[in-house]
């Protein structure tokens, strides 16, 4: 080896000490958090045009869908294992429990008002339980999920046909990705209206400026961003009785699951929800119903002035009333509009916009009543409710609208009934309770004794949607301290946890193998 | 198990007022009050329990520079430092044997902002424990007693929430008696006694916002700290304010964020010998000890609570100096180095020069004082006033509020270190009179200006009328030119004052409140380290200056004003420069040696390159030559 060579060698021997040195010196670098979100959010192929595809009209709704299949032979197969065509609930378990057949203290049951209720069914006829009998694949409906048209629309009343104004051929070869427009017909107008049912959603949603929703506003996300589907199976479920994440849509699939760069906040994150700071209030804009008392339906005259006398009552003497709904009552004491709050038909209703959630405890399980379940409790029946509790370490802290409600119930056998209301001999036409009852219950087999009384119910809608981002979420002071809307001791805590400790640190939770 | 331990602790002093018993309302002799129908006695009452005679003697809230008589106050004629004895140039009145304030009316005036006891004692005014451990004291009853020299009904006025008084005319009060308990035992629940919440801390200091309603200023009146310096202690977005605030939809801060994450004022500023919070001050704690863990008994400061409370070192907090820094500043709960070194060029230089405010309150959005103007009298017989950071008086809904910028001015801590910190400057103009000179009084200001029937005299108007329409508003209530000082002077000399000129001065308020987290803090190096500087932006004192007036810092501030000051265009206004009090500010100041080395440097560089090639290629020719 030459004085050169060894030279050279001894200065890179030196330099990669020097480097080596200089790495040591500065120690580990700690990897920056990431938060990431637009990096989860699927860049979609551009949609093919198929406006050359279809020349002549179609005849009806399964004859679009047949053409559809003669390119997509699997797609109504697919469509029709999910619970879109099933009505029925957990695509994953099986459960046998759904729109189908379970009550709601809404509408109550689609059993004998199926053409009605099944207009919002991925499906074309649906009239009466034979229906998954009989229906074959081109009984499926593409176009109210693939239509580009907005045109297209399915009638109110006829069992998931579209209406006769619809252009079948100028929808069909608008056929698409899913918009907005296409999931909130449904699902924006659930429970009979606007915004009715679920409170996060409502019609708002289809164009909503950044303060009804951040991600549908600001970031104009479409619902399918985040309601991925795989084989037509769509991630979101709303009250499921398991858990399976393959059926959930959830923030974290986009999110870090410790995004902020506070690590107070981070914490929060094991037992809080992130809709719970980041959905502070729901039905921003547009009313949802909070009270739906069918017990007060059949009453004649002005449905303003009825409302009014019926609301002056409530609020005069609220005994046998929840204090939230007195209290709703009381606000809308000053609304002209009283006929938003009664119809003959349907009964008393509170509807109210800007509202905050109640907060439960909720592990992203569900009990559930189930038809004809006898019921010996006291009132409300809890037709749903939220499964967890502060013990339980997998729930979380989450927001819910609670609809609460006073409807039919049968005073011998002790279970909720199922009323005939739609269509003809149905409550709505006939206003009689008697007949409707017995009607609605040789369609659903839960029977009628013919001792008709009323309970009072409530159902539990998370809320989801309708999200702020970090400037409208909520801040310390809006849960805890004084003026806090959080009412810790009914949530299983010593007091307020911002001073009393959280539950793991106070013994309430374990972690799984302490 | 520690971590536990002081949780519970917490809890427990959190919890307080539900520990509290029932009391027994007692009057001045330690009767029950439903006996006498005399006023609440709140030294006998809560004396059943408290040392109240200790609590009296340990509050300079009630003393308010009553045993600091003859130190060291602002003017050359303060009597002390503290609201008892030192001249304020708000209120005017002043205290002293040549003073045209006296102790009576002294408690009418400075009674709404005092808790009573110290120097309004003898007068009958207690020391109020209502006002402060009330969760809704009445403070608009309390203050009507004292203007209405009830004094000694201020402490039941004060319990006019609780629903256990009602006015009995006469300006004296009632109890209900269906209202208290077996015996005239008063239950916690219709008390709710409790350690004082922000909100009680505001009636005197400063607006307090915690209800979920938009936040609105009570422009006519604004609370003292908030008038001075624009602070509002509020959890509450800046942009869900009810304030007319320009572009305030993306003021998405909190308006504190130490209210919005559920502090109390006390948790900073709590009794000196709290045993939860105590920690003793670095200068005196030993060296080799972190943590002294001996703590006084519950029961002992149950007994007998310091009622000095921990302070900073605010510029204007001249009570009580010896207490200055007793406090946790930011830095005793934040680990600002933790927190700043992953961005901030060389933290700890930063922290030392600056206080943390300096950046974590770049802005206020309340309107605050600007100008006093005592040379001058409205007609409501009061000084003219403006305020900085709104285009108008703040109390007009049509007036727009921008908020304004604070000064960043040196502090002298008594740690001995310099930190820069962001104040408002409040400039007072007024009349001075005799050798050794004192404000004029008011009562001969006024004389000087109006007349028997209460209107403006005619030589006044004539002087300053410059619209000739006979009424003096607006821009015409300032003394701008020599003729109209002259006519104001030779009115004032003909109603007995003696020599009389105008002079200024300037008081600082320190900023500590209206703090915001990291994400609405000054983050950017160019925002002072620029030719531009905010820390060298000029800051206005004044709108107009009296001819031939001139302002001085006031005598008793631990804040110096390094920098000039300087009329443009009418105003005065100050500059200040960093250089003058020996700061170099990276990237705005220039030293010239610095500037010469680097040139030296350069060519010293390029000397030594250009030699060492020379010397190379000198080599190499020689080696050439040999070869061949």
């Amino acid at each position: 080896m030459t004085a050169k060579a060894l030279s050279i060698l001894i200065s890179l021997v030196v330099l990669a000490g020097l480097v080596f040195g200089t790495v040591v010196v500065s120690g580990p670098s700690t990897p920056p958090r990431v938060d990431d979100p637009w990096s989860q959010v699927p860049v979609w192929p551009k949609a093919t045009d198929h406006s050359a595809f279809f020349e002549t009209p179609f005849e009806d709704g399964p004859a679009v869908t047949r053409a559809c299949l003669e390119c997509h032979p699997n797609a109504a197969d697919e469509v029709m294992r999910t619970s879109h065509w099933t009505w029925l609930g957990d695509e994953a378990s099986g459960e046998a429990l759904g729109k189908r057949n379970a009550q709601n203290n809404f509408c109550i049951s689609i059993a004998s008002n199926w053409p009605r209720c099944t207009s919002c069914h991925v499906g074309y006829g649906w009239e009466d339980d034979t229906f998954f009998e009989t229906a074959g694949p081109d009984r499926v409906d593409c176009l109210i999920c693939h239509d580009g048209s907005g045109q297209y629309e399915k009638a109110a009343t006829e069992a998931g046909r579209p209406g006769a104004s619809t252009d079948l051929l100028v929808a069909a070869r608008s056929v698409g990705r899913t918009t907005r427009s296409n999931c909130g017909v449904c699902h924006f107008r659930g429970g009979g209206g606007d915004g009715v049912k679920h409170g996060d959603l409502d019609q708002t949603m289809y164009f909503p400026p950044e303060r009804v929703d951040v991600h549908m506003g600001k970031h104009d996300l479409r619902c399918a961003d985040c309601h991925q589907a795989e084989h037509h199976r769509i991630r979101g479920r709303m009250l499921p009785s398991g858990d399976d994440p393959e059926t959930r849509s959830s923030c974290i699939d986009c999110h870090s699951a410790e995004p902020h760069r506070q690590d107070r906040l981070n914490t929060h994150v094991k037992s809080v929800a992130c809709q719970t700071c980041h959905i502070p209030r729901y039905a921003i804009e547009t009313g949802t119903k909070l009270w739906w008392d069918w017990s007060k339906a059949g009453l004649d005259g002005d449905p303003g002035k009825v409302a009014h006398d019926l609301v002056a009552k409530i609020v005069e003497d609220g005994s046998g009333y929840p204090d939230a709904v007195v209290e709703g009552f009381r606000r809308v004491g000053s609304d002209p509009d009283y006929h938003a709050h009664y119809d003959k038909k349907k009964g008393l209703f509170l509807v109210a916009r800007r509202l905050v959630p109640e907060y439960y405890w909720y592990n992203r399980r569900t009990s559930r009543y189930v038809p004809g379940q006898r019921y010996e409790g006291e009132a409300p029946l809890a037709i749903n409710r939220p499964g967890g509790s502060a013990r339980d370490p997998k729930a979380k802290i989450w927001p819910f609208k609670v609809h609460r409600g006073v409807q039919p119930f049968d005073l011998e056998h002790r279970h909720l009934l199922v009323p005939h209301t739609f269509g003809a001999g149905g409550y709505w036409t006939e206003f009689d309770w008697e007949r409707a009852l017995t009607e609605g219950a040789a369609a659903s087999g839960i029977e009628y004794s013919g001792r008709r009384g009323w309970i009072a119910t409530e159902m539990y809608w998370p809320q989801n949607h309708m999200v702020q981002a970090r400037d409208e979420a909520l801040r310390c002071v809006d849960c805890h301290g004084d003026g806090g809307r959080m009412d810790w001791v009914a949530l299983g805590y010593r007091g307020d946890p911002a001073f009393t400790g959280n539950r793991r640190q106070m013994d309430v939770v374990r972690e799984e193998g302490r | 198990m520690r971590v536990a331990a002081v949780l519970l602790l917490a809890a427990a002093v959190h919890a307080g007022s539900l520990l509290h018993p029932d009391v027994a309302l007692l009057d001045a002799d330690g009767r029950s009050v439903l006996e006498t129908n005399r006023p609440v006695s709140p030294a006998r009452t809560c004396g059943e329990c408290h040392d109240t005679d200790y609590i009296a003697a340990h509050s300079y809230h009630a003393l308010v520079g009553l045993d600091e008589i003859g130190n060291r106050g602002g003017f050359e004629w303060d009597l002390g430092p503290g609201m008892f004895g030192r001249w304020d140039p708000i209120v005017y009145r002043r205290l002293g044997e040549d003073g045209d304030l006296g102790e009576a009316e002294w408690i009418r005036i400075y009674g709404e902002r005092h808790v009573g006891g110290g120097p309004a004692a003898e007068a009958g005014v207690e020391m109020n424990c209502f006002l402060c451990h009330l969760p809704r004291p009445a403070n608009a009853p309390r203050v009507d007693a004292l203007r209405n020299g009830k004094n000694e009904w201020a402490a039941t006025a004060t319990l006019a929430h609780t629903g256990l008084v009602e006015r009995a005319g006469n300006g004296e009060w009632r109890y209900v008696k269906s209202r208290f308990g077996e015996e005239g035992i008063v239950p916690q629940q219709a008390l709710g006694l409790t350690d004082p919440k922000a909100a009680n801390c505001g009636l005197c200091h400063t607006q307090v916002w915690t209800a979920p309603e938009p936040l609105a200023l009570d422009c006519e009146k604004l609370a003292r700290d908030t008038d001075c310096s624009g602070q509002v202690f509020s959890p509450q977005r800046v942009k869900d304010s009810a304030l007319n605030l320009a572009g305030k939809e993306a003021l998405a801060q909190p308006w504190d964020v130490h209210a919005e994450r559920l502090l109390e004022c006390t948790d900073c500023h709590h009794a000196l010998n709290n045993p939860v919070r105590f920690t003793e001050a670095e200068r005196s704690r030993p060296a080799h000890l972190a943590y002294d863990a001996r703590r006084l008994e519950i029961s002992e400061y149950l007994k007998t609570p310091n009622h000095h409370f921990t302070k900073g070192e605010s510029a204007q907090g001249n009570v009580a100096r010896r207490l200055d820094g007793s406090m946790r500043r930011c830095e005793g709960c934040h680990n600002a180095e933790a927190t700043h070194e992953q961005w901030l060029p060389n933290p700890r230089r930063h922290l030392r020069t600056l206080l943390c405010e300096s950046c974590h309150i770049p802005q206020v959005f309340a309107p605050a004082r600007r100008q006093t103007d005592w040379t001058v009298l409205t007609e409501e017989r009061g000084p003219r006033i403006e305020y900085r950071g709104v285009d108008g008086p703040p109390h007009e809904a049509t007036s727009t509020i921008h908020g304004y910028r604070p000064v960043v001015l040196p502090r002298h801590q008594r740690d001995g270190l310099i930190r820069h910190g962001p104040h408002n400057l409040v400039t007072s103009w007024f009349w001075v009179a005799g050798d050794p000179a004192r404000p004029i009084p008011q009562a001969l200001l006024e004389s000087a200006w109006f007349d028997e029937a209460g209107g403006y005299r005619p030589g006044i108007i004539g002087a300053l009328d410059e619209n000739g329409d006979g009424h003096l508003e607006g821009s015409e209530l300032r003394l701008d030119t020599e003729a109209k000082v002259d006519a104001i002077r030779t009115a004032l000399a003909l109603h007995g004052a003696d020599r009389p000129r105008i002079t200024g001065s300037i008081q600082p308020a320190s900023l500590h409140h209206g703090v915001v987290a990291g994400d609405f803090a000054t983050r950017r190096c160019e925002t002072c380290h620029n030719e531009k500087s905010r820390l060298t932006e000029p800051f206005e004192l004044s709108s107009y200056v009296p001819t031939g007036a001139s302002a001085t810092l006031v005598g008793d501030t631990n804040i110096t004003m390094p920098g000039r000051l300087y009329e443009e265009g009418g105003r005065l206004l100050y500059e200040p420069i960093p250089t003058a009090s020996g700061r170099y500010v990276i990237g705005h100041d220039r030293a010239g040696w610095i500037d010469w080395v680097g040139v030296l440097l350069i060519l010293g560089t390029v000397f030594g390159a250009a030699m060492h090639g020379l010397a190379r290629f000198a080599s190499a020719r020689r080696h050439d030559g040999g070869a061949a």
